[in-house]
């Protein structure tokens, strides 16, 4: 008798369920473009020629040749990051400043070199840079510091490569991995 | 022949008339039993219960009445309602618990027989522990009410063993005299010449003392005494049935009214309208009688068993009256039958049901037609029907609404004006003069050089002006900025002349500041030749600004001008001493002084 009233009662709220609704419609499904991933659009800004022009045409011509993981296209910027710190009004050497540079640009990766003297060891201090411009964030840093400068060009190319070669990308939310290397 | 003594006074008996017959009572006791009932006093017949029950009675009483008063002031159906614990009489006192009282010799019942009425029971072999048996004192409490009017023969029969217990034994003997007192040596003269005295079981002979004379009706005297066995019989025959005489005690005034009293308890049987209740009710129609006597405690002896706990025993706790109304006994058997479940459910469902209906089914089928409609524009939909169903006071008249549709963005017009508005309108009309054109909006510039103007002169220059002004705008309106500009300027094309100078200098800042931009994309794109002329535009249009000479620099370092981008951004450094980056612009300064050409 209880399960009788139970099926009727399970007809009866199917029954007036039916009737009131429909099916919803169907949603197509989002899908994420796992295509982004491998379009990145990668500048690579030459260095500063002022100060060791040399050493800044051996490490532009080693930035051109840089194979950065995921990035298909690759531009070539014009001015150094310096001048264009200058004419954006943001000189700091953050790495917010150097993602607004990215974002004036409109890459996803910014390469850059920067070449400077070394004032405790009156080396040449080398340093490249693989900055990730959505998260603002440094994906990979390689510095040196040479003694002189034929040795300074000869290990470009090492530091390049530290550089456009970064481990596997963090999740979302991690901190830049730096690499220090003296 | 054997010999048989008396059990209470160790005398031998007489011997009995026939061989095999009872032997008779013990006449000696008979005799001073006789002198002892003559000689009691007339307190031996005053209730048991003290004064003071008689005083907590009412103050329970009282109680009770004041918790029924309380709750009667309920509006709400009360199915049971607490009772204050010293408004519940301690009828039923634990039975068993209590520790057996030490054995009393001579078990003495208290009963309300006649004066002259004597009864001869005989004690069991063991001396009871309770004092008195109810149904004998019943029995003779009803003899003595009833006289000889004829009742209803005993419904209840109890065992054989109870009825020997108590009175009904053939060896009872129970004489009906005239209330006047009669001499306890002829009574026993009489008892002795009985033609068939019964002998009893038991050799004790218990002599119950008379009660009151006042509480007892008198006997019929004219009545022949009827031999003591058949008297017994007919009185056992004859005794009310005393089902409900356990917890209500039957006292001579309570047997008189005991007409009334039954006629109440007929109304509703104890057991349906609850065992407190028919307690209280027994106790609040005793409660006005003073100097009610103490219930009696049953004796284990009385517990028949065929009868039939009619009420459970109660301690000093407080218990619930239970009041059952109508529709608590309609739940009740609805409950026992499982129909409430079943029909809430159904309810439940058809509300439900319903509900759905009325929210989601319009939408969705006037959606349904729609092969693009999605969930997003279902939900304000809904949202809005539900806010109108809420707004119209939920009138559902039926499961079915009607389409509702959309609420015409432009107000309809009244169909019919009203006279009065009309009359009014046609002598507004008939007043004023048929006024000019709306003034143009200002975006629109060639009406206003059209207009007709009052004065020649200031309306020839006020379209030099607005002409001039047009122009300038017209040449100003490639970039966003500048249309916003122009926007703002063309807003405020009526002002007068000595606005243009502020509006211009705003004007030319912005400019300047779109021009920096341009440089800038043009420095980005490589194209620093292009870059040097918007910085330049830049300097012209504010040259207070130092970013243009900064850009102007960088550009010409850029084109390989050492020279120019040194004076340009020693400028800078003059516009912008305090300048974040002065220390790089120092240092490219030096660099390109340094370098060699």
């Amino acid at each position: 008798m209880a399960r009788a009233k139970i099926l009727l009662l399970g007809a009866l709220f199917g029954a007036l369920h039916g009737c009131a609704t429909k099916a919803p419609p169907k949603t197509a499904l989002v899908r994420r473009d796992s295509s982004s991933e491998v379009s990145v659009r990668l500048a690579v800004m030459p260095s500063d020629s002022l100060l060791f022009a040399d050493i800044a045409t051996a490490l532009d011509a080693q930035l051109g040749r840089a194979r950065v993981a995921g990035a298909r296209t690759t531009i070539r910027a014009n001015i150094s990051m310096e001048v264009a710190q200058l004419a954006l009004e943001c000189v700091s050497p953050t790495d917010e400043c150097y993602a607004q540079v990215g974002r004036f640009l409109q890459v996803d990766r910014l390469l850059w070199g920067q070449i400077a003297r070394d004032l405790s060891s009156s080396g040449v201090k080398v340093t490249v840079v693989l900055l990730d411009v959505a998260r603002g964030t440094q994906l990979a840093r390689a510095e040196e510091v040479f003694a002189q400068n034929d040795a300074a060009i000869g290990g470009l190319r090492r530091l390049v490569e530290r550089a456009s070669s970064p481990p596997p990308s963090p999740p979302p939310g991690a901190l830049s991995q730096r690499e220090h290397t003296r | 022949m054997s010999t048989r003594v008396c059990g209470r006074c160790r005398r031998p008996l007489p011997a009995p008339a026939t061989e095999g017959a009872a032997p008779a009572p013990c006449p000696f006791c008979a005799a001073q039993d006789a002198g002892r009932a003559a000689a009691a006093p007339a307190s031996r017949a005053q209730p048991a219960r003290p004064s003071a029950d008689a005083a907590a009675g009412k103050k329970r009483a009282e109680a009770f009445a004041s918790a029924l008063a309380e709750n009667a002031s309920r509006t709400t159906p009360v199915h049971s309602f607490a009772v204050p614990p010293e408004a519940i009489p301690v009828v039923n006192q634990p039975r068993r618990r209590e520790p057996p009282p030490p054995p009393t010799p001579p078990p003495i019942f208290v009963a309300p027989p006649p004066p002259p009425e004597v009864e001869v029971i005989p004690a069991p072999p063991v001396a009871p522990s309770q004092p008195a048996p109810r149904r004998a004192a019943a029995v003779t409490a009803t003899l003595a009410s009833l006289g000889h009017v004829p009742v209803a023969p005993q419904a209840r029969a109890s065992s054989p063993a109870a009825a020997a217990a108590v009175v009904a034994a053939p060896s009872a003997v129970a004489v009906a005299a005239p209330p006047s007192p009669a001499p306890a040596a002829s009574l026993a003269a009489a008892f002795t010449a009985a033609p068939t005295p019964v002998v009893a079981p038991s050799p004790h002979l218990v002599s119950v003392p008379p009660s009151s004379p006042a509480s007892v009706a008198p006997a019929p005297v004219a009545r022949a005494a009827p031999p003591a066995a058949s008297l017994a019989a007919t009185m056992l025959g004859l005794s009310p049935p005393l089902s409900e005489s356990r917890n209500a005690p039957e006292t001579p005034r309570a047997a008189a009214s005991a007409e009334g009293y039954e006629g109440q308890r007929g109304a509703a049987a104890p057991a349906e309208r609850g065992a407190d209740a028919w307690n209280i009710g027994a106790y609040l129609d005793n409660a006005g009688a003073a100097g009610s006597p103490a219930p009696p405690a049953l004796s284990p002896t009385f517990a028949a068993p065929g009868a039939a706990d009619a009420q459970p025993a109660m301690g000093s706790e407080p218990v619930d009256l239970q009041i059952r109304s109508g529709l608590s006994l309609l739940l009740d058997r609805l409950r026992q039958r499982g129909i409430a479940v079943a029909a809430g459910a159904a309810l439940l469902v058809a509300v439900l049901g319903a509900g759905a209906f009325v929210l989601l089914g319009g939408p969705l089928r006037s959606g349904a037609g729609k092969p693009g409609a999605a969930t997003a524009s279902v939900a304000p939909a809904v949202a809005s029907r539900v806010s109108a169903v809420l707004a119209t006071g939920s009138q559902l008249p039926s499961l079915v609404m009607p389409k509702m549709t959309e609420p015409s963005i432009e107000p309809a017009a009244p169909a019919a004006a009203s006279p009065k508005i009309e009359k009014a309108e046609k002598t507004a009309k008939a007043r004023a003069p048929e006024p000019e054109a709306a003034p143009p909006a200002v975006e629109e510039e060639a009406p206003i050089a059209a207009a007709p103007a009052r004065s020649p002169a200031h309306s020839e220059a006020k379209s030099r002006s607005v002409s001039k002004h047009a122009a300038h705008h017209a040449a100003a309106s490639s970039s966003s900025r500048r249309t916003s500009a122009h926007r703002r300027t063309t807003a405020h094309a009526g002002a007068l002349d000595h606005g243009d100078s502020d509006v211009s200098e705003s004007d030319k800042i912005a400019r300047a500041r779109d021009a920096y931009r341009e440089g800038n994309q043009r420095l980005f794109s490589g194209d620093a030749g292009g870059a040097i002329t918007a910085y330049e535009e830049m300097v012209r249009l504010n040259p207070k600004d130092p970013a243009g000479y900064r850009g102007l620099g960088l550009a010409s370092a850029q084109l390989g001008k050492r020279t120019e981008a040194v004076r340009y951004l020693r400028s800078y450094l003059k516009h912008a001493p305090n300048a974040d980056d002065r220390a790089i612009i120092i240092g490219r300064i030096s660099l390109l002084q340094t370098l060699p050409p």
